[in-house]
C-alpha cells in the first residue's frame, strides 16, 4: 500500500503557530485531544491527517481550517463556497458519503457536476417514496 | 426496486456479519455477489457522476422513520474498482449509518478515516474470500494474479492478505 503523506504548508503552520503560542507538541497534543504522534507526523509531513483532526488544530491554534490546511484567504473562500461542502452540511434529514480522491486538489467544476448528479438522486429518492 | 430497507440496524449488523461468514466459512466458494446483495438488501444501486477521482457514494434520505439507501458508482471505472467500490458503500450504508453528514477519502486521497479503512477491509472480506487467498498462497500465484482472477483492484487483494496475516498472528499469540 501507498504510504501516506503529509503537506509542508500544512506542517509549517501548525508548527509556528505551535510556536507562536509556546506550546510543546504535547501540550498541543493534549489540548487538541489527538495524540502525541499524530502532531508530530503532521509537522514533519509524514501524515496529513483528517477533517476532524485539521477541525481540532485549527480550533485549538485559533485559526480557521481553510487557514490551517490551505494557508491563505483566497483558498478559504473557495473552501466555503464548495459545492460538496454545502450539499454535505445541508439537509439534515440527508446523508451523504463520498469516496473520492484529493478532494483538496479536485476541480471546482468536479466538484460542481458531482453535487448536481448528488442532489439530483436525493431528489429523486425522496419523490420515490 | 424498492428502496427502504426493511431491515433494522441489529439485523442489518447480522447481515454483514454473515455476508463476512460466507467468506470465512465457505472455503472454495467464489465472492459475495455483491449486485445480489444490494438486491437482497432493497438498495438502490446506480452510474454516478463520471469524473475522475469520484469513486461512489452511499446516500441515505430519511423521513420520519423511513429512510431510502442508494449507491451511486462512477461506471466509467474499471469493473475491479466498481466493484471495490460497491463493497465499500455498503459497509458504510450498513455500518456507518449512524455517523455524521461527511465526505469520505479512498485511500489514494490524503484523509483516511478509521470508517474508510473499515469500509475497505469490509470489501475486502467481500469480494477477496480466504478460500482463494489460501488457494493462490498454495499454487504461488501473485497478488496480481488473484486480483486479475476476483476482478478487483490489486490493493484489494493487499489488504485482505494484510489482514490475514495480522489474524493468523493474532491467533498463534493466543
Amino acid at each position: 500500500m501507498r504510504a501516506k503523506s503529509g503537506d509542508a504548508g500544512l506542517a509549517k503552520r501548525v508548527k509556528e503557530l505551535r510556536e507562536k503560542y509556546n506550546i510543546t507538541q504535547e501540550k498541543l497534543a493534549e489540548l487538541a485531544d489527538i495524540s502525541l504522534p499524530l502532531v508530530q507526523k503532521i509537522e514533519n509531513t509524514s501524515l496529513y491527517g483528517s477533517k476532524k483532526t485539521h477541525e481540532k488544530l485549527a480550533k485549538t491554534l485559533g485559526v480557521s481550517v481553510a487557514y490551517l490546511v490551505y494557508g491563505d484567504e483566497e483558498q478559504k473562500e473557495d473552501e466555503e463556497e464548495d459545492p460538496l461542502a454545502i450539499l454535505l452540511e445541508g439537509d439534515p434529514t440527508l446523508k451523504v458519503m463520498l469516496s473520492v480522491d484529493d478532494l483538496k486538489n479536485m476541480p471546482m467544476a468536479s466538484k460542481r457536476a458531482i453535487a448536481a448528479i448528488i442532489r439530483a438522486e436525493l431528489e429523486n429518492m425522496r419523490n420515490s417514496k | 426496486m424498492p428502496q427502504s430497507l426493511p431491515l433494522n440496524f441489529s439485523q442489518k449488523a447480522k447481515t454483514l456479519d454473515a455476508l463476512i461468514h460466507m467468506c470465512w466459512l465457505h472455503i472454495g466458494d467464489g465472492p459475495v455477489n455483491l449486485e445480489k446483495a444490494f438486491e437482497f438488501l432493497n438498495i438502490g444501486l446506480d452510474g454516478g457522476p463520471q469524473v475522475s477521482g469520484f469513486h461512489g457514494a452511499a446516500l441515505i434520505s430519511r423521513d420520519e422513520d423511513i429512510s431510502n439507501y442508494k449507491v451511486l458508482i462512477n461506471k466509467a471505472e474499471s469493473t475491479a474498482m466498481q466493484r471495490k467500490t460497491q463493497g465499500h458503500e455498503l459497509a458504510h450504508l450498513i455500518n456507518h449509518v449512524t455517523t455524521k453528514n461527511r465526505a469520505c477519502f479512498s485511500y489514494e486521497g490524503q484523509c483516511y478515516s478509521s470508517e474508510e479503512f473499515e469500509a475497505d477491509c469490509i470489501s475486502a472480506y467481500l469480494l477477496v474470500p480466504i478460500g482463494n487467498l489460501l488457494y493462490a498462497a498454495r499454487e504461488s500465484w501473485t497478488g496480481v494474479q488473484l486480483a486479475a482472477a476476483l476482478d478487483v483492484p490489486l490493493e484489494l487483494v493487499n489488504l485482505r492478505f494484510r489482514i490475514a496475516l495480522e489474524l493468523d498472528e493474532l491467533n498463534s499469540q493466543r
